[in-house]
């Protein structure tokens, strides 16, 4: 997993020992933490920075717990890890309500999970590895500290690759090496002439890219977050195109409770006003006792004009084909199965992924579990059901919290197969035979749509990620393809995916939900100077690290900016993506 | 701080879903097993040092998902790999059978500069379990007929000669990128045709 590092954690001298050093416990699990001791070795191959979870104390709770539904949270203890010290490439520390917490990047794109600290406890060990490293101040985010590297080499080779210089200009360069800050104040003038003058479009990149030095232009600065608890007053620097409008503020609220869902339902049971129903799920989601109906209307199972009797006899209707389904595939004979390989092939994925999903939760734990059994056979019948698609991985991931909601097979199947439909051009492969480029094409539509948001969203950002061979965007692909589930706990996904079946404020808003989660990931990418594998690295150890109502907020708040620019309303083509996206 | 000069070689790892690929990886990486694992979705990578021959290299190795569809996104991250790990589960036949292609499909888009050569090894995964179908015997002459691939035999379970076959990667990934080095002082030249190689069993003309 991303956030292990190797359990041999190498033998030294002992400099640094500290304990009640807390972690986020890492999985699908929301908010445990765990007691740590930190501690700062020197070994042979360097000073080596360890964290390993406290062996007597268990692991202590914190906030919330799951609410109700089939998830128990049982204590679990967090992962050790170590690095060298030389790999760091930076860290960021903040205040938070009730601590002070730090966060280690390594030069690979590895992020650590975060450290807590009681507040002025950090403070020694901050010290100690401020006096091992020499850092500087991100201009962007005072929060994140980089890492400077000697190696004046490197530099020198770096200055002269860019052939800025005439010969007589290299000692420039070894003066900006000895004394670097008057020699800088001296050579900005000359690079300011070099790049205005002699190469007016490298000028423009410049000024589009991360180097602005015109503070005019560092664009409008961010204070609209309305339920931020953790007011960031280091995070100073948010990019904003020109065109686009102030952030308005927008709120969320608690999720719709069974007193207030029952309010939308006429005497006969029909829901006369779906469309605020549906607002009223996006602003806040749905408590657990109402998702079992809920999620059937959000998901078209339950059409929402039908009387409750109505209703009921749909349903008895869809549990009656969803058993006709199993049936077949269930009385197949092992000899019939033989000379049947394109479904043999389809039931070994199944069977391979069943097996593998989901694991760490109470409800997917142990052998023989029913819940696994449910997971194998609703997925079996969807072969029946869908032949064509039949089972692609991640199909597996769409299913298990819905089977945790539902708690039943046939009620399960159907949302399911209603949630692939809306997404079946994530799954859909052409043909074998056409050339690569031409496949995956639903994924690859969404990505090349993910830019154009972004390129007008956060235009110098888009440009680094162009730049750095990630203009492909590939690092989302596991957040599109199974929306997010394997970034978020899972009672998280639930809340999310509820919100995203709502439909509002527009179909795609799931690629505006990746604008926001990349906007706030920015200023650590571009700052750190991660390139492809790096940034894959970072997004991939974000799982389970993304604040979710946060993200939603800005997400909203972005649609609202993004609507109100006519231009970019063309670029978006908001109507046409609503099209294809159901 | 030590100043030591390391060298970064990129490593992937190939095969049908369900194989072991990430167990693999992660008992290399971590030395730990769970059952806990979740199919891979995209792609990642881990990091190990690794000394060979007194030199220390750091393996940056690639895992990715095996389902055969989501290769055509996974194929920008064969660029620029140094060796390539082709895996397979002893008691399937089909995981055994779609060697041929992972391997294919690995030279056409990574484009090394000499596919004959370029080198891969071949893991036998899961030979903990008790219903094998794919001989030791088989697995070999196929590996013999491909040039020659390294051929090893392991349970990333029970941690069973995984060290063993990643020195092989190790080391023969540090002998490619040697020779590499010694051939292109720019690693992105414009290939105009391909190298001609030494042995002329690749000769294509019909006539």
């Amino acid at each position: 997993m991303a956030t292990a590092g190797s359990i041999d954690i190498p033998d030294g001298e002992l400099i640094f020992d500290q304990r009640n050093v807390r972690t986020m416990r890492d999985g699908p699990h929301r908010s445990t933490v765990c007691s740590g001791v930190l501690q700062l070795r020197l070994t042979p191959i360097g000073y080596v920075v360890c964290w390993r979870p406290q062996e007597e104390t268990p692991a202590s709770f914190n906030g919330e717990m799951s609410s109700g539904d089939a998830v128990q949270i049982q204590p679990r203890r967090a992962h050790t890890f170590w690095f060298e010290l030389n790999e760091l490439k930076s860290y960021h520390c903040a205040s938070r309500k009730d601590h002070y917490e730090i966060t280690f990047m390594l030069c690979d794109g590895t992020r650590h999970p975060t450290l807590m600290f009681d507040f002025g406890k950090q403070t020694s060990f901050l010290q100690l590895v401020e006096s091992k490293v020499r850092t500087r101040v991100s201009p962007k985010d005072k929060k994140l500290h980089l890492v400077v590297h000697d190696d004046p080499e490197a530099l020198q080779k770096s200055f002269t690759s860019l052939e800025l210089f005439q010969n007589e200009d290299q000692t420039l360069v070894s003066r900006l090496v000895r004394e670097p800050l008057p020699t800088f104040a001296d050579g900005l003038a000359r690079f300011t002439n070099l790049f205005t003058q002699n190469h007016p479009q490298r000028s423009r990149q410049i000024s589009d890219g991360m180097l602005d030095l015109n503070p005019a232009s560092f664009g409008e600065f961010e204070d609209v977050f309305t339920i931020n608890v953790d007011q960031e007053p280091g995070f100073d620097f948010v990019e904003q195109a020109a065109e686009l409008p102030q952030r308005m503020p927008v709120t969320r609220s608690l999720p719709l409770g069974l007193d207030e869902w029952l309010s939308y339902f006429d005497v006969e049971g029909r829901i006369t006003d779906p469309h605020n129903l549906r607002a009223r799920i996006f602003r806040g989601g749905c408590a657990p006792e109402i998702r079992p109906e809920a999620w059937k209307f959000l998901l078209g199972v339950y059409d929402y004009s039908k009387t409750a009797k109505e209703r009921e006899q749909d349903h008895s209707r869809l549990t009656a084909d969803y058993y006709r389904m199993k049936l077949q595939w269930k009385s197949f004979s092992t000899d019939q199965e033989r000379r049947f390989t394109a479904y043999l092939a389809r039931k070994s994925l199944v069977e391979k992924d069943v097996n593998r999903t989901d694991r760490s939760l109470d409800i997917f734990a142990g052998d023989g579990n029913e819940h696994l059994s449910m997971l194998n056979d609703v997925l079996m019948t969807y072969i029946m059901y869908d032949f064509d698609l039949g089972y692609v991985q991640g199909m597996s991931d769409l299913l298990s919290p819905i089977l945790s909601v539902m708690q039943n097979e046939p009620d399960s199947f159907w949302c399911f197969a209603k949630f692939v439909s809306k997404i079946r051009c994530n799954f859909v492969d052409h043909d074998r035979n056409e050339e690569k480029d031409q496949r995956q094409l639903g994924i690859k539509r969404q990505l090349v749509e993910l830019h154009q948001l972004l390129s007008v969203a956060m235009p110098s950002f888009t440009q680094y990620l162009d730049d750095h061979d990630s203009g492909n965007l590939y690092f989302c692909f596991r957040w599109l393809l199974i929306w997010f589930k394997r970034e978020f706990a899972f009672e998280d996904t639930k809340r999310l995916w509820e919100v995203l079946w709502t439909g509002l404020p527009c179909q795609n808003f799931h690629l505006l939900f990746c604008v926001a989660i990349l906007e706030e990931e920015k200023i650590r990418i571009t700052e750190n100077n991660f390139g492809l594998t790096e940034i894959l690295k970072h997004i991939n150890d974000m799982c389970y690290k993304i604040a979710l109502e946060d993200n939603l907020i800005r997400a909203e708040q972005l649609y609202f900016q993004l609507l109100e620019v006519p231009k970019v309303a063309t670029i978006l083509g908001l109507e046409s993506l609503a099209e294809v996206a159901v | 701080m030590s100043n030591r000069k390391k060298v970064l070689l990129k490593v992937i790892v190939l095969g049908d879903s369900g194989v072991g690929k990430t167990c693999l990886m992660n008992q290399f990486v971590s030395k730990k097993f769970t059952n806990q694992y979740k199919a891979t979705i995209g792609a990642d990578f881990q990091t190990k040092e690794v000394m060979v021959d007194n030199k220390l290299i750091t393996l940056q190795i690639w895992d990715t998902a095996g389902q055969e569809r989501f290769q055509s996104l996974g194929v920008g991250f064969y660029r620029g790999a140094d060796c390539c790990v082709l895996v397979y589960d002893v008691t399937s036949p089909t995981t055994f059978k779609s060697l041929e292609s992972w391997r294919d499909e690995f030279l056409i888009q990574s484009s090394p500069k000499d596919p004959e050569n370029f080198p891969f090894v071949v893991i036998g995964n899961k030979i903990d379990l008790e219903n094998r179908s794919i001989t030791t015997k088989r697995a070999q002459s196929w590996c013999q007929s491909k040039n020659n691939i390294p051929y090893f035999e392991v349970s990333a379970k029970e941690a069973l000669h995984v060290d063993e076959a990643f020195a092989t990667v190790a080391r023969n990934a540090q002998a490619q990128e040697n020779e590499v080095e010694l051939y292109n002082e720019f690693p992105d030249q414009i290939k105009l045709s391909p190298l001609p190689t030494s042995s002329s069993r690749q000769d294509n003309c019909g006539c």
